[in-house]
């Protein structure tokens, strides 16, 4: 770890809406139809905002929502975005991909995609909605004939984990690669958390995947441990939120990361105060979600803030 | 063995207070990327490529060696 704060961070995720047209049982976010803030960036402000992360070299930038796409002026950011050659990564539910949109993603680089399902048929439409699941599909269909990098997203619950096998081969038979997340009491998560998280022998079980599927790419920290608690992943140890990382919401508040949303962690918006202001303000924040053992993030909101993450114990225990 | 050099488009990297970063990021999402700290040097050769610039300028401006580490390590490329 570098004692020096980085000057910028690495990557952001960039929640530029919390419009989406699905109401996911799940959603981390919360979002739903008619569920932008009045005040998310205008075209401008976000313009603004990209000069700005351009001018700092900040690498890569994840968007995420909300779906990005209902966004009306989603593609002419990405553009913007694109041109300056930042890594742009697109998490999208999948069902706004029209043939013009995805000529017009085509010419944009360096941009990847990432198409969540959450199971197959019966499951996926269960959280998702009733015919998501042949939409993605047919998504990908069209995505494997372009020159698109895509991957599928999945958050491994009770009801989808023994369907990995197979929504492995399904991103595969479409050139997708899988990537799996952890799903968390987060946004709708936090009414749905006992329904959905898993139970302790599927916890092994998944791991055990994992094991067995080294090219499965995992997205945050709580893979680094494997079902008996031991290291499998050093790389995924270090939390980043803060320190190379961190988020901006719809309106340009600046957060740690998407789980760490708390008035008492916002450290400036982007339009009002800038985002350099902003990060070298997080920076300095760091030495408050450091020290964790899981997810900072998630320890930090538990009733002992400066234990372990409670949900990481929870979910090996499976209790 | 081509004459000249470039950098690879998924090779990013900036300057910190005390040398720099590079980034080497092919797919979505960042947990796969590859990340680390480097020293003054290498940003300048990163820097003084550009584009690209031919290796025995390069070469001739840092070293040898420096080209070859970093050929090694994929943050330079021959350019074809």
């Amino acid at each position: 770890m570098r004692s020096e704060p980085l000057s910028a961070p690495v990557t952001i995720t960039w929640e530029v809406t919390l419009g989406c047209n699905l109401h996911c049982d799940h959603c981390l976010s919360g979002s739903g139809p008619g569920h932008q803030r009045p005040n998310e960036l205008t075209t401008a402000e976000a313009t603004a905002f990209v000069d700005e992360l351009d001018e700092m070299d900040v690498f890569q930038v994840n968007i995420g929502g909300g779906e990005p796409f209902v966004r009306p002026d989603m593609l002419e950011l990405l553009a913007e975005l694109t041109a300056r050659d930042i890594s742009t990564c697109v998490s999208t539910n999948g069902t706004q991909l029209g043939e013009t949109t995805l000529d017009r993603l085509e010419a944009m680089d360096p941009l990847f995609l990432q198409v969540s399902l959450d199971g197959l048929r019966a499951e996926n439409d269960a959280i998702r909605g009733e015919g998501v699941y042949e939409a993605v599909v047919d998504s990908l269909s069209r995505l494997a004939e372009r020159d698109i990098g895509t991957t599928v997203n999945t958050v491994v619950t009770r009801q989808n984990v023994a369907d990995l096998p197979e929504i492995y081969e399904l991103a595969d038979a479409h050139g997708a690669g899988l990537r799996l997340n952890r799903f968390r009491p987060s946004g709708r998560g936090e009414d749905t958390w006992d329904q959905f998280r898993l139970e302790e022998p599927q916890i092994r079980f998944l791991h055990g995947w994992l094991e067995e599927h080294p090219d499965v790419r995992t997205g945050d920290s709580f893979f680094y441990l494997n079902a008996l608690g031991e290291v499998r992943n050093n790389t995924l140890k270090q939390c980043g939120a803060g320190s190379m990382t961190c988020l901006v919401d719809p309106v340009g508040d600046v957060y740690p990361c998407a789980f760490t949303q708390w008035d008492d962690l916002a450290s400036g918006n982007v339009v009002e105060d800038g985002f350099q202001a902003a990060w070298d303000d997080i920076a300095s924040l760091r030495n408050r979600v450091d020290d964790h053992e899981g997810c900072p993030a998630v320890a930090m909101g538990s009733a002992d803030p400066s234990g372990e993450d409670p949900q990481l114990r929870a979910i090996l225990s499976g209790d | 063995m081509s004459g000249t050099l470039s950098k690879p488009s998924y090779i990013k990297f900036r300057r910190e207070s005390n040398g720099g970063l590079v980034y080497d990021h092919e797919n979505y999402g960042y947990e796969d990327a590859s990340m680390y700290a480097v020293s003054e040097t290498v940003v300048d050769v990163l820097e003084y490529v550009g584009d690209r610039r031919p290796r025995a300028e390069v070469e001739s401006e840092f070293s040898r060696s420096v080209v070859e580490s970093l050929l090694e390590r994929g943050v330079l490329t021959d350019a074809e």
